[in-house]
């Protein structure tokens, strides 16, 4: 089993004025944003994930998101080379860059493999295309954001294993020189993954190129059902997915008892899934966002997601946050692994509104009481 | 009388069409909302001979790989033009904003009837964004009297709003270029307004029809950005009319 210690850094100052907002995304005024505490919670969330390492996880993971009090890092590449500079060990994990909202996605290729040559190879590429209200607020065509993340991802990695200069013309991008300095250390290029919600499409383009695939916040059931479909999809592919190819990304906290865990993670988990995760359905998923299949799924089986009021208690009955005592957690954990299969487990200690020395706390407690008898457990699915 | 089902073979797709009506010919290119026959038109049918082509991507047509931008469809609605040659082309909306597109790019027709059409740059005064709005929030955007929103069934609808954003998302319901060609629209042109336009304002069909060589305006009372769909019976009145005191062919104003 592998460790991630991955972090949203979410504005925790939302104050009782944001119950009449419709959403942290897109419209809500950046006037809330307060540049001093602002200041202090970007020290306390950068010492958690530096302290990380300390703590034996074996990668630290980052992402973007923009104008949003959700979470602050527009840019996961700013944040990943801070921590480049600040770890020894640690695989450095981008979960990931944004690649179809940016006009010119070389300079992904060039940042990335920046960061792969200075940290020794410690750098692992993930790819999104971005969530519905960043196709909002950056105003990028939702209707072409399939294509232009594919062909942005082909860029990119023909960028890193092809010698250069040579032409690129796509659809989407047409350069007359593509030939990006330096070029990474590690070979072929750096470990790619690809964080999803679960799209039938997805899925088999991560296993056909043997992404590592990572799916978030979702319902646990929803998470064995991904795996399985991305193994058969390996199959497919004429190979057996190695457990650390499926990784799973969530919200745990570990108290002393299972009722002090709910009562302490009561507030930041519900913070976070009904006051930072709540957007109306079209801030969810624009016009063309999903395929039209998947724009009837979500129509008729996803409308509550980030739609309604959820509690601690729901999101903890379906798995989507973990929490307990550490018995209580590592049993579940493992439970959900022999289940599903997954040999990468990506963790959130800090969410929602949770304060610093309480984060630390939490880290210290998954890292010592739950993550040595996860270590060596294999999956139920590879026995 | 129900309208009857068609196919027009265009050089790079087959367009489902509907065709109501018999008199000089009129192409009616939908709104972003429903390509379906609705009343509005069954009032022209009476005058007319109407074909309704349900536009690449639209409602039940699959949409071609190339069929990707607003220019493209502008490039359909030439062709449809060329096709068909219409004595008139009405577009409602989305599909007024491709009669006006379509006709600087050679649509031939002559006479031009923009319903409600966004296109026009008016920077400080944009089309109001409902994509961020629910479908339960839209309709008081859209129509004076929000009871007049049609039902449009499911596929339909999240085909329809797909395509639109495809075309107008970014830049968002504009293309900067069409003022500068506004002396391209050679046929008479109306340009027809809700009172009530709460999604865009009227300074956009003022722009339009005071760009457009030979262009005038008309205002429908008691309705919103649709008043094809929300004054079925005025506002076909009104084209009708302005058709009618054309010069021959089509009306009988100077004959």
């Amino acid at each position: 089993m592998q460790f991630v210690y991955f972090h949203l850094m979410p504005w925790p100052h939302l104050d009782e004025s944001f119950e009449s907002e419709r959403s942290a995304w897109v419209t809500y005024s950046n006037a809330h944003f307060d540049p001093e505490r602002g200041a202090e919670v970007y020290e306390q969330y950068l010492s958690q994930l530096v302290y990380a390492e300390e703590l034996g996880f074996d990668a630290i993971a980052v992402n973007e998101h923009h104008q949003t009090a959700y979470g602050l890092m527009p840019s996961p590449d700013v944040i990943a080379s801070y921590l480049v500079a600040r770890t020894q060990r640690a695989k450095i994990a981008i979960l990931g860059n944004a690649t179809p909202l940016r006009d010119h996605p070389l300079r992904v290729a060039e940042e990335v493999a920046m960061m792969d040559v200075i940290s020794g190879g410690r750098v692992i590429c993930g790819f999104v295309r971005g969530i519905g209200p960043e196709y909002h607020n950056f105003t990028m065509n939702p209707a072409t954001s399939l294509e232009r993340f594919r062909e942005a991802h082909d860029l990119i990695v023909e960028s890193w294993t092809r010698p250069g200069p040579f032409r690129w013309e796509g659809k989407h991008y047409r350069f007359e020189y593509v030939n990006p300095w330096p070029r990474p250390l590690q070979q072929p290029h750096p470990p790619i993954w690809i964080p999803s919600q679960g799209s039938g499409e997805t899925i088999g383009w991560a296993a056909e190129r043997r992404y590592t695939f990572i799916v978030t916040f979702t319902p646990f059931r929803n998470v064995a059902r991904f795996m399985g479909q991305y193994r058969d999809a390996a199959r497919e592919n004429g190979y057996d997915a190695a457990p650390e190819q499926m990784g799973w990304a969530l919200p745990v906290y570990v108290g002393a008892t299972d009722e002090s865990a709910i009562d302490e993670a009561r507030p930041h988990a519900e913070y976070l899934f009904n006051q930072l995760v709540r957007r109306p359905l079209p801030v969810f998923f624009p016009p063309g966002y999903l395929s039209e299949d998947s724009a009837k799924n979500v129509l008729r089986a996803f409308s509550a997601i980030g739609t309604q009021r959820t509690t601690i208690e729901q999101l903890d009955g379906n798995s989507q946050v973990i929490i307990g005592s550490a018995e209580t957690v590592t049993r579940r954990l493992r439970e959900c692994i022999d289940e599903s299969g997954i040999g990468t487990l990506v963790l959130l200690p800090q969410f929602g509104s949770m304060p610093h020395e309480q984060a630390v706390g939490n880290m210290e407690r998954i890292a010592e009481q739950v993550m040595p008898a996860l270590r060596n457990h294999v999956s139920a699915v590879y026995r | 009388m129900p309208p009857t089902q068609t196919t027009i073979d265009l050089p790079n797709v087959s367009v489902a069409a509907l065709r109501a009506g018999d008199g000089p010919r009129l192409l009616f290119i939908h709104d972003e909302i429903s390509s379906a026959w609705a009343p509005f038109l069954d009032r022209l049918a009476e005058r007319f001979e109407v074909t309704a082509p349900e536009l690449p991507g639209f409602g039940c047509s699959e949409r071609p790989e190339w069929a990707d931008t607003l220019d493209d469809l502008a490039f359909t609605v030439a062709d449809l033009a060329d096709a068909l040659a219409p004595t008139a082309i009405v577009g409602a909306s989305l599909g007024g904003w491709l009669a006006v597109e379509g006709a600087v790019r050679g649509a031939h027709a002559s006479a031009l009837v923009a319903i409600g059409a966004p296109g026009i740059d008016l920077p400080g005064d944009p089309p109001t964004d409902y994509f961020v709005l629910r479908q339960d929030e839209r309709p008081a955007l859209f129509f004076d009297n929000p009871t007049c929103a049609p039902d449009v069934d499911e596929d339909s609808a999240i085909r329809n709003e797909s395509m639109t954003a495809r075309l107008v998302w970014q830049p968002r319901y504009v293309n900067p270029a069409l003022a500068g060609r506004l002396h391209r629209l050679r046929p008479p042109t109306l340009v027809v307004w809700g009172a009530n336009d709460r999604f865009l304002s009227r300074a956009h069909g003022e722009a339009l029809a005071n760009g457009a060589p030979d262009g005038r305006l008309a205002v429908v009372d008691s309705a919103g950005h649709f008043p094809a769909r929300e004054q079925p019976d005025s506002t076909a009145a009104l084209v009708a009319g302005f058709l009618h005191d054309l010069p021959s062919p089509l009306g009988r104003g100077s004959g």
